[in-house]
């Protein structure tokens, strides 16, 4: 394991994909804006995940992780992560601080070595560990990144919906186009569509099991991520949320990621 | 002092198994099978050839108290030929007492463990805390556990104070194993020229943004032996001597590259231990190549003493790759090639590593030298001809 980190990636706000906008319509900044809200403003929360990828020749591998999250000003939020399962990763830990005006500091800790190292933070178009999930479809997207268009209302399952179209600002990024169906009773992303460069639909996510957490922020309690390509699927299920679990700076420091539980 | 501080810790065993509820969820442990080929003839007439090893490495956790984390992790390893490869060691047992305060954040660790201090890849000059266990790694990865207190302060930087005692010496192969020097080493009789078997050691860290400094001091029994030959030309004897050692640790991170400088100055009672050493190169990362993830670490090593050196690395480049193929079996690729610059003396590392299942590890790892030198100037020449491949499976229960 020692040498061997570079399937690991961090997860930041897993819940949420972008918000908020500068130029484009504004219906469309509008929705996203109100999406940002109503997935902000928890300070802090641990929670526990469970990641199932199933590969399209019927092999599948499962891993199991806790995730503790600190919510930072202008989004400059804290995460760590601590593998669990499988056992070959078991206390190897992942701690990301974002910057939303510089790269992010990483650092890992290789529990055989007791050595926490600084890393070169991953690429944001990586596969995270293997599943079908990115950094980009995970991490916490800043809310400048996009542009926002507002597309129709139409029908969502058992709810109605705002199809907002999202285009990134910057062309490096992983998607030339990200669809997002958000829901008009509390605007919770509950679909998106990922369109590659040559704008195909390559892959599609839905959120299930929306739950609303300290009076204000809704966090669903399962992603499932469909690769129309490969047809392999990555579902991640959050159980046991704890907000204010009375997370601080210090638990989020490089010396400390040893020692958590 | 060593038997007190075990005689705590062992009575705080029974409250760490009532504390938890859920036994089996504090254990996680990997038993391990490695059969090792060595395709070339050996160089000395009692070495044996290919060899079976296992090993196990149970790690227990649990919080005693409500606060204090208490870790069991010992390590057994068999082999069937060498003698001083089959050992038994306790990589660790400590209970951590953190200590409340508002203004600053502190712990206390007692009882044997192991603490690592360094940010190069190719060797750890400044780490000096743990003796290595060369028979578990040759690449020095493995280390053996130290009896200890730490003091631990998060105040100004991150300090830690360490006092050591029960010296632990280095293992090496038997006179019948691979991978060992010219002459065995008489590991029954070691000179250690420290009266006091009592060592200290300080270390304060800080991150400045995106630079990352440490200093570091160690006196006592050095872990770096030297070993002479005796008169008749038969065995290594080591000996262990007295030193102050002071490190430093430099790192820089960029978007996609961390800079990386390790150096140390040490001074002891043979003039052969005064001398300094470094390490520096970078680490880089290219990200996305062809749906995997390649990193690039070039390095440097240099070391004053030069070819009276035990190191390997006195005057070498280091080149490696590592590629996450990015699977869902999380498999990798790691190649490593050092080259000494002025003799040419090279060694090639290759490793492979994916799981088969969720509690199965494969992996595949070989080790080649060449252009090994004159015998009695390169502290490889005893592994002229122990190239091997290793075929590894771990089993986590």
């Amino acid at each position: 394991m020692a040498l061997f980190y570079l399937g690991i990636a961090a997860l930041n706000v897993l819940l949420f994909v972008p918000a908020m906008a500068t130029t484009t319509d504004s219906e469309g900044s509008r929705i996203a804006g109100k999406a940002y809200q109503s997935a902000r403003g928890w300070k802090d929360y641990s929670v526990t995940l469970q990641m199932e990828i199933r590969l399209s020749d019927g092999r599948s591998a499962s891993k199991f992780l806790k995730l503790k999250n600190l919510e930072g000003k202008n989004d400059d939020d804290k995460s760590l992560v601590v593998f669990d399962r499988p056992a070959d990763v078991k206390g190897t830990a992942l701690l990301t601080h974002s910057y939303s005006n510089k790269a992010n500091d990483q650092w890992l800790y290789l529990p055989d070595l007791r050595r926490t190292k600084r890393i070169v933070s991953k690429e944001r178009n990586q596969a995270f560990m293997g599943s079908e999930f990115t950094y980009d479809d995970m991490t916490f997207n800043d809310l400048n990144k996009f542009s926002y268009k507002f597309l129709r209302k139409e029908n969502c399952g058992s709810l109605v919906c705002f199809l907002v179209e999202q285009t990134p600002k910057d062309k490096e990024y992983t998607y030339s186009k990200v669809l997002v169906w958000y829901d008009t009773e509390a605007y919770r992303p509950q679909k998106s569509q990922f369109f590659d460069k040559n704008s195909q639909l390559i892959k599609e996510m839905e959120r299930k099991g929306y739950k609303k957490y300290l009076d204000k922020v809704w966090f669903a309690s399962e992603m499932a991520m469909s690769n129309l390509q490969t047809k392999n699927t990555t579902v991640i299920r959050f159980e046991e949320f704890k907000f204010h679990a009375g997370l601080n700076e210090k638990d989020f420091s490089p010396e400390q990621i040893s020692r958590v539980k | 002092m060593l038997s007190r501080l075990f005689l705590l810790i062992i009575s705080v065993m029974p409250h760490a198994a009532l504390a938890s509820e859920k036994w089996s969820e504090n254990w996680n442990i990997p038993l391990g099978y490695q059969f090792r080929i060595f395709p070339n003839v050996p160089q000395f007439t009692e070495q044996h050839a290919n060899d079976n090893s296992f090993f196990i490495k149970p790690q227990y956790k649990s919080t005693v108290f409500d606060k204090y984390d208490f870790h069991f992790e010992p390590y057994y390893l068999w082999d069937e030929f060498d003698k001083n490869r089959t050992h038994f060691d306790i990589r660790e047992l400590t209970l951590s007492i953190p200590i409340e305060s508002s203004s600053f954040g502190g712990l206390w660790v007692l009882g044997i463990d192991k603490v690592f201090w360094g940010v190069t890849e190719t060797q750890h000059l400044v780490d000096i805390v743990n003796q290595s266990d060369t028979v578990a790694s040759f690449d020095a990865n493995e280390k053996l556990g130290q009896p200890m207190i730490r003091f631990e302060l998060s105040k100004w930087g991150q300090w830690q104070f360490i006092a050591m005692t029960g010296f632990r010496e280095r293992t090496f192969a038997s006179a019948n194993g691979r991978l060992r020097s010219p002459l065995p080493v008489d590991t029954k009789s070691p000179v250690i020229l420290k009266p006091e078997d009592f060592d200290l050691a300080l270390r304060w860290g800080n991150t400045f943004d995106k630079l990352d400094i440490a200093l570091s001091h160690f006196y006592g029994t050095s872990r770096e032996p030297i070993l002479e030959i005796d008169p008749l030309f038969t065995k290594l004897t080591p000996i262990y001597d007295e030193i102050n050692q002071t490190g430093a640790e430099i790192q820089y991170s960029f978007e996609n590259l961390i800079l990386k400088s390790e150096i140390i100055s040490r001074t002891g009672f043979l003039d052969v231990n005064d001398f300094w050493a470094y390490t520096l190169g970078f680490e880089q990362s290219f990200g996305d190549f062809f749906g995997t993830h390649l990193g690039l670490i070039v390095e440097y090593s240099y070391d004053d003493r030069g070819r009276v050196a035990p190191s390997v690395f006195q005057d070498d480049y280091f080149l490696g790759f590592r590629l996450s193929l990015n699977d869902a079996f999380e498999s990798n690729i790691f190649i490593g090639a050092t080259e000494d610059d002025e003799t040419k003396a090279r060694t090639v590392s290759f490793k492979y590593n994916r799981r088969i299942m969720d509690n199965l590890n494969f992996s595949l790892k070989t080790l080649t030298f060449s252009n090994i030198p004159d015998p009695i100037v390169d502290p490889l020449m005893g592994v002229q001809n122990d190239s091997y491949c290793e075929i590894g499976l771990t089993q986590y229960f």
